[in-house]
């Protein structure tokens, strides 16, 4: 066995590391679960409202702004010029959003292959079966649960991998206050299953 | 569409004027508001990016 059920801590912390930094590397944006699905489900025809070309991007805000703002834009135009280098380029279409979600099932898939834990399963463990129990009604729990969760990322502007490895990562104040409140209330409604099922 | 500018100094001019000062009067947040999707290009005056001619007029 190559690994055990879990990855080691600091294994997994590398691998995280070389996903983050190289998703940035190779998209030059940062790494966003939620910020994909939602741009998947926007479908291919949003990509025709995404200009192609960020310096004719750049040139259209800055004339829209001096347009609406001929006295505070001219200032905010000398302190950022023209060719200073995009943080965050334009190329997010739907093709390459769908791949990298794709590529999120592929890695978990071969991560469980290396460690011998691939299953096909309908639970989430044994602390799930014995929390919530078996059956059906399990789908539905599920489904609530994951609404919460779809609910709660778009409301923060982003998830763990957004907020908690991009945003920590480049301390942003809110990822950090993002992370550690769904974390926090993560292990708070951990204790309090565990207190009502016991 | 914040996100997609590098410009942050120009993007604070419209931030200022509408996020922080009067957002109520933004379009985007009008258009979220109604449930309506909001365009990329659309900006917080009601104009569009002019990107493309077609999508130059006022909404």
């Amino acid at each position: 066995m190559l690994l055990g059920a879990f990855w080691p801590w600091w294994l997994g912390g590398i691998a995280l590391a070389v996903v983050a930094v190289g998703f940035y590397w190779v998209a030059r944006r940062p790494l966003a679960v939620s910020g994909a699905y939602a741009r998947f489900l926007a479908g291919p025809s949003a990509d025709r409202a995404l200009p192609s070309d960020p310096d004719a991007l750049e040139a259209a805000l800055l004339a829209a702004t001096l347009a609406q703002f001929p006295d505070a834009s001219a200032g905010a135009a000398a302190a950022a010029p023209a060719s200073s280098p995009a943080l965050i380029p334009t190329n997010v279409t739907w093709s390459s959003q769908t791949v990298f979600l794709l590529s999120v099932f592929v890695g978990a898939g071969v991560a469980a292959m290396l460690s011998r834990s691939f299953a096909v399963r309908a639970d989430l463990g044994p602390d799930f079966v014995r929390l919530i129990g078996s059956g059906a009604h399990t789908w539905g729990v599920l489904l609530f649960g994951g609404v919460l969760v779809g609910f709660g990322t778009r409301m923060a502007g982003g998830c763990t991998s957004g907020h908690g490895l991009s945003g920590c990562g480049r301390l942003q104040p809110g990822s950090l206050v993002a992370t550690a409140s769904f974390f926090g209330a993560g292990v708070a409604t951990s204790f309090l299953l565990e207190a009502i099922a016991r | 569409m914040f996100p997609l500018f590098s410009q942050k100094a120009i993007l604070q001019v419209w931030k200022t004027n509408y996020c922080v000062a009067e957002y109520s009067r933004c379009a985007r947040f009008q258009l979220s508001c109604d449930a309506r999707p909001v365009p990329i290009t659309l900006l917080p005056n009601g104009k569009h990016l002019a990107l493309d001619p077609r999508v130059t007029e006022k909404k």
